[in-house]
């Protein structure tokens, strides 16, 4: 578990990001790019460190898959993204451990929702960030289910009773990968969705569930 | 490099949506999945 200085500085840090996001609908690549990019030089500063004698903590394969999972995002322009991606899952799974794995899925799911044009490429490296720091399928699965929470509600809000076609038509889009990256759709329910993702957070952080 | 020169905040919530669903369905049904494999071969190894 995180110490109570670390949960503050995640707080305010995700604090300060859904206030930046309800005003500018953007979030600053200093609190976001940077972060990312820093976990992922530090991962691979982990993998190789032994190789050339840096003395760092035993980094384990979750290192290692951590670093195959940033490869994938710096070709996620390309599909060979794919090849990291799937070296990522392997040592994870087959080398690395539970923590290792949660952060892993964490990267390559988020990075194909943006690549999808489901979550903007900043909610999405936040994500990133949250689930490297605290690897725990805990935190992932109360951001899932927050989001989800207030988008039902939000749906059902919005077209009450005809919520239901609306996610039928919706996974009908999904199974034939008719996402909005490639159909262009801008979507009913386009939302800043860095409080919803505070609200998650400081929920798995401060010990509410 | 687009996904790390790209800063939106904005997110689609209702596709949001559709995929915790698909992502709960398919992995209860993983999850279901190899709960009966792993049964089925510890009873084959049990009976060997």
């Amino acid at each position: 578990m995180l110490s109570n200085e670390a949960r503050l500085g995640l707080s305010l840090w995700l604090i300060g990001l859904a206030v930046i996001d309800v005003r500018r609908r953007q979030l600053p690549h200093a609190l976001t790019t940077v972060p990312l990019l820093g976990v992922g030089v530090l991962a691979i500063l982990r993998t190789i460190g032994p190789i050339v004698g840096l003395a760092l903590s035993d980094p384990g394969w979750d290192a290692t898959a951590l670093a195959l999972a940033f490869a994938a995002v710096l070709l996620s322009d390309t599909s060979l993204a794919i090849l990291p991606a799937f070296a990522a899952l392997i040592v994870a799974f087959v080398l690395g451990t539970p923590p290792g794995q949660v952060a892993v899925i964490a990267w390559l799911f988020g990075l194909a929702l943006a690549t999808a044009g489901i979550l903007g490429e900043g909610d999405a490296k936040v994500v990133m960030i949250l689930l490297a720091v605290c690897p725990d399928a805990r935190l992932g699965l109360t951001l899932l289910a927050t989001c989800a929470s207030v988008g039902l509600v939000l749906m059902v809000w919005q077209l009450r009773t005809a919520t239901p076609l609306w996610l039928v038509a919706l996974a009908q889009d999904a199974l034939q990968l008719k996402f909005p990256a490639r159909t262009g759709e801008v979507g009913r329910l386009n939302l800043p969705l860095m409080p919803v993702l505070t609200v998650g957070a400081a929920i798995y952080l401060w010990g509410i569930i | 490099m687009r996904f790390l020169s790209g800063s939106s905040g904005q997110s689609m919530v209702e596709w949001l949506v559709i995929a915790v669903i698909l992502v709960a369905v398919v992995g209860g049904v993983l999850i279901a999945l190899f709960t009966t494999l792993s049964g089925k071969l510890q009873g084959i190894n049990d009976a060997l």
